[in-house]
């Protein structure tokens, strides 16, 4: 109840209102146990009742200040886990774009200690050569207007989490032949709405980019070769039946030596002979993509 | 610009052309534009690659084209025949439409020997060369041929069938020319 009370209380009571509460409560059990002692046992000194209250005030706030490290600690080990475990670079920044959080992946990533840059406003080290501000300090500061000139146009923002914000972006000097990052950030905001800090996430989506571009290469190269081969193919098809056509004219003309037309048959034959070259040679441009084949297909393509 | 049959008009000197006309109309248009060009005194070059010099020849002389003022460089007749034509003063034969560095050689002699003349080079076809050689090497075959004929200032014209052709190289050729003349199918 009184943590519910606490909870509708404004934020900037409840530093000031816990202990005052903490300390009305040990006034008030200190002036009970003395009334307790003073009446049970009557022949006890002053001096003893305060040294019992004094020893067990001491042991309960003992108690009470175990449990409560305990709580935190564990809060902080649970924190701790979650966001060293994640496989998302990500990493925390207060109010003050000081980092309070870099996780085990943004080490690796960037090369960057935790030990190195929390509590530093360097969090910008991670990607960009020099200091600008990232996605998590530009929402940090409410500059939405500025992002798609920090991120030229290439800013959306989050169709899952509300205030998040999400881009992507290629750094050509990050890893071995550049990375594409993907960005998301969102404010974090305290039990009374307030801002208290920015969580971002990077995730190294080279991997993805790299297969979409390969497969839009792909498909471009398919279609340059499927063209070719209708160029190579359809056309020069296209030739010998019209030279032949003209052959048959020639012939029915009667006009023309047998010499000339065993030689214009002789060329549209050579030219057939040539249009199955053209065809394996097409067929081994497809073999070689397609990887490992049967003999019997590997011999119906290129024989 | 689209025409039923290329006119005397639409052939300037100095001038490179791409034709484009259907493959029914190709060897018609070769006759017809020899015609035109020995009526302009022109000295015609011819670089087949579809038809032997011989049926050239007599389909020439057949519809009144003088040989005097045609040169042929004929790169099917050797590679029809497996062996040599035997020597003609007007003609080139080239061992395999496929060898461009032969065909090549040949079209540089032959220009170099009618430096001084009024010269136009007829290639026939872009298609036929098709057969051969790849889209990409036709292409930078003609870019040579074209650049050739320009520094000689010597006119030219290329038969082909468009729609044989892809369209990037189509205009990829339409690059290289001055003037594009599309001749309709008669109906």
């Amino acid at each position: 109840m009184l943590r519910n009370l606490l909870k509708e209380q404004p934020e900037f009571l409840t530093p000031y209102l816990l202990p005052l509460l903490v300390g009305m409560a040990m006034f008030a059990f200190t002036g009970a146990v003395e009334i307790v002692m003073l009446i049970y046992f009557p022949g006890l000194r002053i001096q003893d009742v305060l040294l019992i209250i004094i020893l067990l005030a001491g042991i309960g706030a003992g108690v009470i200040a175990f449990f409560s490290l305990r709580s935190l600690l564990r809060t902080e080990v649970r924190l701790d886990a979650i966001l060293n475990g994640s496989p998302a670079l990500q990493f925390v920044i207060d109010t003050d774009h000081r980092v309070l959080y870099w996780n085990h992946a943004m080490e690796i990533q960037t090369g960057i200690r935790a030990a190195d840059v929390v509590g530093t406003t360097d969090s910008w080290k991670a990607v960009y050569p020099e200091k600008r501000p990232l996605l998590a300090d530009l929402l940090l500061d409410g500059d939405i207007e500025k992002l798609p000139e920090w991120y030229k146009g290439n800013i959306s923002r989050s169709h899952i989490l509300e205030g998040a914000y999400e881009t992507v972006e290629y750094f050509p000097a990050m890893g071995k032949d550049g990375s594409w990052m993907y960005f998301t950030a969102v404010p974090v905001k305290g039990r009374t709405g307030k801002v208290i800090g920015a969580v971002e996430t990077l995730i190294d989506i080279t991997d993805r980019v790299k297969a979409d571009i390969a497969l839009h290469e792909s498909k471009d190269r398919f279609l340059v070769f499927i063209k070719e081969a209708a160029m190579r193919l359809k056309t020069p098809i296209e030739v010998v039946e019209e030279n032949l056509a003209l052959v048959m004219k020639d012939i029915e003309g009667n006009e023309t030596g047998q010499d000339e037309i065993l030689l214009q048959v002789t060329l549209q034959i050579r030219n057939l002979e040539q249009i199955r070259k053209n065809l394996i040679e097409l067929n081994a441009t497809i073999t070689e993509q397609a990887g490992a084949l049967s003999e019997g297909s590997r011999r119906l393509l290129m024989e | 610009m689209t025409a039923v049959a290329v006119s005397l008009q639409d052939i300037q000197d100095q001038e490179i052309c791409l034709i484009v006309a259907s493959a029914g109309k190709i060897r018609e248009e070769n006759i017809n534009l020899i015609k035109m060009l020995h009526s302009r005194d022109n000295y015609v070059l011819v670089i087949s690659l579809n038809q032997p010099y011989d049926t050239l020849k007599r389909a020439y002389e057949k519809n009144g084209v003088s040989m005097d003022k045609v040169y042929i460089i004929d790169t099917v007749t050797k590679y029809a025949m497996g062996h040599d034509h035997e020597p003609v003063n007007n003609c080139r034969f080239v061992n395999n439409p496929g060898n461009l560095t032969d065909i090549g050689i040949a079209v540089t002699v032959a220009l170099s020997s009618l430096k001084g003349k009024k010269v136009s080079l007829l290639f026939d076809s872009v298609n036929a060369m098709l057969i051969y050689i790849s889209s990409q090497n036709i292409t930078r075959f003609i870019h040579f041929v074209t650049t050739k004929l320009r520094l000689m200032n010597f006119s030219g014209i290329f038969l082909a069938v468009e729609k044989g052709l892809d369209p990037d190289v189509f205009s990829h050729l339409i690059s290289f020319v001055d003037r594009v003349i599309d001749v309709e199918e008669e109906a």
